[in-house]
């Protein structure tokens, strides 16, 4: 089934908006060879979207072919051909044609963003420092004297390290605090410390967003490990209590009305039970000898892991108090040809089927 | 020097002594400088635009703090054994070098990038898809290792068949649809390189029982 249009509306609209501007603007005269090969490409792109099979294939074949930058080159080429030719040519850093214009400009694009930023959920932090921006833009300062002060203020320090914004490390230190994830809230809370060094050593308190992103780069490499041991703990652990409790409410004497066990018929179900009994001790057995041979934990060890309080919160009705403990109790006993002990089996009887 | 001029050669003056005793923007610290120097040691205003025009100033300065950055990223990757992360940045500083032309350099960057992107996605395969696949292998290795009766071995017998024969068909399905790298195989050597073999929390003799495994099922 090919891309339906309003995904390729979603995907491509936002740069036809661009390219229509761009021609509002005269890209079509000031660079024709180019504005017509960013339309070009965006044609072709859509064209792509019929000949794919899916949004997936189409996202990637864009990828893989270098469609996004095929659009972008040439249109960068186009608006800079048109500022060009607005300006008679560009003046060279630090020599502008007009500095009244140019403050201006750049006093209306802080103005806009601000209008921009109504309702984002960043406002609050986004717009004080461009509010300053604006301010002191309309201060009756030169650009000179503007540009030295945005520096002098470390607004343009503090503009960029807007991009790294604490409370949103925080936050997700919080969300893995509150998914019971030890490993991942670890880890945001490193990268809230990282933050925090990288700002005490900056007489304004600014983070510089590269740094920061050396400094993630090195704190998700080393909790990388830590979390990859931890998910795949989690993913076992549940597997080896589901087939110890499987086992041994087999035995209890309401087995045939669990819809754990029921079948089609009697003797399906008869025969579910029985299966579970022989069975579920000799995968017990593989399970554990699995995960001691991967990563040397055995089955009491796996209650003593940092991420066990949230295999039990999401593990259901088999990690109750009750059902964990006998759990732990059952386990040295669920060995090929054996039977849960009986004051174990009289425990599980007593919680009653599981619907 | 009038009064326009003495206000831009203090405002660069502000700038270049925010690179100065940087250990990141050393390239960056050098071109600023440089644009100092222009403003500085001219007579007027349009003298300095000239300097800086005719030195191409403003985009060395450009380039300059490109090269910083990702000469800073390099380090990193390099300190971090990630060997395949690593080749953009150098891609990156090489495609730039001696590039005259912002737009131009932009380009270089992005199309070095685009392809950094695709490198990495196909490295981060080799692991993705084998880590993806080892819940299923071990639950294969409990039914073909387990000790059951008689009675129910056939019936686990054909349930490894079929998860066996599902896998295949699930790896030709996913493989198709691969359009991003649609010649990639799993290689699974790269598994023990320090960028894909940390990220794997099982031991060694696991890693290479579960490799033989997965080599033998044909699912990579």
């Amino acid at each position: 089934m090919p891309v339906p249009p309003d995904q390729i509306a979603t995907m491509l609209g936002p740069m036809r908006d661009q390219l229509a501007q761009a021609e509002a603007d005269g890209a079509a005269d000031a660079a024709p060879t180019d504005f017509a090969d960013a339309r070009a490409a965006l044609d072709q792109m859509e064209a792509l979207a019929a000949e794919s099979a899916d949004m997936g294939e189409w996202s990637q074949v864009l990828a893989r072919d270098g469609w996004w930058q095929r659009f972008t080159d040439p249109y960068t080429r186009a608006l800079v051909a048109v500022g060009e030719k607005k300006y008679g040519g560009a003046g060279g850093a630090g020599a502008p044609p007009d500095d009244a214009t140019m403050l201006a400009n750049m006093v209306g694009v802080f103005e806009q963003s601000i209008t921009q930023l109504a309702g984002n959920p960043d406002e609050a932090h986004l717009v004080p420092v461009l509010r300053e921006v604006v301010d002191l833009g309309k201060s009756g300062l030169s650009f000179p004297r503007f540009l030295r002060e945005l520096e002098l203020r470390g607004i343009n320090q503090q503009m960029l390290g807007l991009s790294v914004q604490r409370h949103h490390l925080e936050a997700q230190a919080q969300q893995a605090r509150d998914l019971l994830d030890p490993a991942r809230e670890q880890m945001a809370t490193a990268l809230v410390a990282a933050y925090d060094g990288l700002a005490g050593r900056n007489e304004l308190g600014v983070v510089d967003p590269l740094e920061f992103e050396l400094a993630r780069l090195r704190v998700e490499h080393e909790w990388a490990p830590v979390i990859a041991r931890q998910d795949y703990v989690a993913e076992r652990t549940p597997l080896v209590v589901f087939l110890l409790i499987d086992w041994i409410d087999a035995h209890t004497s309401w087995a045939p009305k669990d819809e754990r066990f029921l079948g089609d018929n009697a003797a399906q179900t008869k025969e579910n039970i029985e299966r579970t009994q022989q069975c579920n001790p000799g995968f017990v057995r593989v399970r554990l000898d699995l995960l001691s041979e991967a990563i040397g934990l055995d089955f009491p060890a796996l209650f003593d892991e940092p991420i066990f309080p949230q295999v039990r919160k999401n593990g259901g009705p088999y990690f109750s108090d009750e059902r964990v403990d006998i759990a732990r109790a059952l386990e040295p006993a669920c060995t090929p040809g054996a039977s849960p002990p009986d004051d174990l089996l009289a425990r599980a009887a007593a919680i009653g089927p599981n619907s | 020097m009038d009064e326009r001029h003495r206000e831009y050669v203090e405002y660069y003056r502000v700038r270049t002594a925010k690179y100065d005793g940087s250990t990141i923007y050393q390239e960056s610290a050098r071109t600023e400088h440089a644009l100092l120097d222009a403003f500085e040691q001219s007579a007027t205003l349009e003298e300095a635009a000239e300097k800086v025009t005719a030195g191409n100033l403003a985009t060395a300065n450009a380039i300059a703090l490109l090269n910083d950055q990702w000469r800073a990223r390099l380090e990193v990757y390099e300190e971090l054994e990630e060997t395949v992360k690593a080749e953009a940045p150098r891609q990156v500083m090489a495609a730039v070098e001696g590039v005259t032309d912002v737009v131009d350099a932009t380009s270089r960057v992005n199309r070095v990038l685009a392809a950094g992107a695709i490198a990495e996605t196909a490295d981060e395969l080799h692991r993705v898809e084998f880590v993806g696949d080892l819940a299923v292998m071990e639950q294969l290795e409990v039914y073909r290792r387990a000790e059951i009766p008689d009675r129910w071995r056939s019936l686990y017998d054909a349930e490894i068949a079929r998860t066996e024969q599902d896998g295949r068909e699930v790896a030709a399905e996913v493989a198709a649809k691969r359009a991003l790298v649609p010649d990639w195989k799993l290689d699974h050597d790269e598994l023990w390189e320090t960028r894909h073999r940390r990220r794997i929390p099982i031991s060694d003799d696991a890693l290479r029982a579960r490799i033989e495994q997965h080599r033998a099922l044909e699912w990579g």
